[in-house]
């Protein structure tokens, strides 16, 4: 599975996004590819990093697949790996 | 090529034939002069930041121009949206170099001449617009830092353009040709102007009928024949020409700077004038330039005072002082005043409305209060910052002493805080609070938070003018129940 991975701009981040992708790739590892999104690649889904609630990356260029999968703090992790999980399962 | 990696800016910097002067002296290499090159990788961060996935969503967007991915410093604001991620990318690039990043000059600048020739065309038939469309675009595509020069040297305070007993005191022109104009004039404080490919030039004042001449816009190189900077000298500047300078400069690789540039005879082609001569759109240009820049400030000042109370946290975390209620209540009080910065650049970004050009231009009252806390807080902030990093941060030995054979060790022993922590570590953090508070980047901490973008007074009478005082009587009198027809005539 290939997923697109956007951050947000960066401007405050309340935790480390480029930690929390990396976390992810090797939770993942050989079972997802996660990739920085491109405009002009196709993912099964996107997910997008923001480094607080307010969330404010633009993703509208993107293709977004199957599912926009969100996180908005550290806190995140257990729900989007679940998420994920639920993606492969089906 | 929409978008420049910071190598290529830097290079595109080396095939200009910029003639700076400092201390007397042309510097033949601005390029990897050591006073220049911090502010110069400031504006590199960028470009680099652009390059980043994780930084991309601020610092790219897609041009109304072009249709394609561009920096954001070369973008026309198209939504509130826009508005408000360019404060945002400000404080992320504050937050990076902890200086001035020198560019939003030539974004405000640019967003200030899009509506104001647009609308100037419109009075007066006019080709400005396409012709600052066609200038743009090339910005655009070049991916090019623009300095952007407003203030003029204005001589005597109490006399308007004309009235200067030296009449260069303001940018003006003194010849018209069918093929363009000469300009003769100075720019002061010109922020990161050896570090621009271009400068826009706009008027500093509104103006009278009786000064056409002063009423001129255009773009130019800037290496231009007739063109030439005078370095700005900063407070503790020369610290970086000291051999392996490192710990005592307290930033060692950014920076900002400002230039007195002077337009010595200076030829403008037609195509790259905005305004010429039509007096009556210099105040309009002017004051959407400063609402802009007013701005721009709710975002760069924020991201610096974001380094510097982390600084002073640390400082305390290095003397032992971090549990102490008063440190964690100053430190609460900057972190207020800082994000009370913010609130109004955001505030003001999400207020915006669109001009007739069809850009976006900030709520100006909102933009005005912004600016005016900004005279404020920093100064407050970097007051509670020296406080919580106590004496040492102006007095402790330098760094070559550190490194002294036989010195460093006494230093090393009684400049020890914090048993775990270094003391070189505990020196470079308060060297870094000593630059930002009085150091080279104190000039665009303080006294650029005071007048640059406008002195404080610029700004209130702004905020009288768009108070809605009227308003407020208004509903003063409806809650009071006043009957104004029982007043003595």
């Amino acid at each position: 599975m290939k997923v697109g991975v956007k951050y947000c701009g960066g401007c405050n981040p309340r935790y480390d996004r480029g930690n929390f992708a990396q976390k992810l790739s090797n939770e993942f590892k050989g079972i997802i590819e996660f990739e920085n999104a491109q405009e002009t690649n196709q993912y099964e889904a996107l997910l997008i990093i923001s480094g607080c609630t307010s969330n404010c990356a633009d993703y509208t260029s993107y293709d977004m697949g199957k599912a926009v999968i969100f996180a908005t703090e550290e806190a995140s992790f257990e729900t989007v790996v679940k998420e994920l999980k639920q993606m492969l399962n089906k | 090529m929409s978008l420049m990696t910071k190598e290529q800016y830097v290079e595109s910097l080396r095939k200009l034939n910029l003639k700076v002067y400092m201390f007397g002296e042309l510097v033949e290499n601005p390029v990897d002069h050591p006073i220049i090159k911090p502010s110069m990788n400031s504006v590199g961060m960028t470009y680099e930041m652009a390059q980043h996935p994780e930084y991309e969503d601020l610092m790219t967007v897609t041009s109304n121009l072009t249709g394609k991915k561009v920096n954001r410093f070369t973008h026309l604001h198209q939504s509130t949206s826009d508005l408000i991620k360019k404060v945002k990318m400000q404080r992320m690039l504050g937050q990076k170099t902890a200086a001035c990043f020198q560019r939003c000059v030539g974004m405000d600048a640019a967003n200030a001449l899009y509506s104001t020739t647009f609308e100037t065309d419109k009075a007066h038939g006019t080709k400005y617009f396409e012709n600052f469309k066609k200038y743009w675009t090339m910005i655009q595509e070049t991916d090019f830092t623009v300095d952007g020069a407003m203030t003029d040297p204005k001589g005597d305070r109490g006399l308007g353009p004309v009235e200067q007993s030296d009449p260069d005191m303001f940018l003006r022109v003194v010849e018209r040709r069918p093929d363009g104009v000469v300009v003769r004039g100075a720019k002061v404080h010109q922020t990161g102007i050896v570090n621009s490919q271009e400068v826009i030039v706009m008027p500093t004042i509104a103006l009278r009928p009786e000064d056409k001449d002063y009423a001129i816009a255009f773009a130019v190189p800037t290496d231009a024949d007739g063109l030439f900077m005078i370095y700005g000298r900063q407070s503790c500047d020369t610290r970086k020409l000291e051999e392996g300078a490192d710990i005592d400069v307290g930033n060692k690789e950014f920076g900002g700077h400002e230039a007195l540039t002077i337009f010595d005879n200076v030829f403008v082609p037609n195509d790259r004038i905005f305004l010429n001569g039509e007096t009556e759109f210099a105040g309009m240009l002017v004051e959407r330039f400063a609402g802009y820049h007013r701005q721009s400030y709710g975002g760069c000042k924020v991201g610096v005072g974001d380094v510097l109370i982390g600084a002073a946290a640390l400082a305390a975390d290095y003397n032992g002082a971090h549990k102490a209620s008063h440190v964690k209540d100053k430190l609460i009080e900057m972190t207020h005043l800082n994000e009370t910065l913010y609130s109004s650049g955001i505030a003001c970004s999400a207020e915006g409305y669109p001009t007739e050009a069809g850009n976006y231009q900030i709520d100006l009252l909102l933009a005005n209060v912004c600016k005016q806390n900004v005279t404020r807080f920093p100064y407050e902030i970097t007051r509670l910052a020296e406080d919580i990093a106590g004496g040492l941060m102006v007095t402790m030995p330098s760094e070559k002493d550190f490194k002294d054979p036989v010195l460093g060790k006494y230093i090393n022993k009684y400049l020890q805080g914090v048993a775990t922590v270094s003391t070189e570590n505990r020196m470079r953090i308060l060297r870094l609070i000593e630059n930002i508070t009085l150091g080279t980047a104190a000039v665009g901490y303080r006294t650029e938070s005071m007048h640059g973008a406008g002195s404080p007074q610029a700004q209130r009478i702004m905020i009288a003018r768009q108070g809605n005082l009227a308003q407020k009587k208004e509903l003063a009198k409806k809650i009071a129940r006043i009957d104004e027809s029982q007043n003595k005539k």
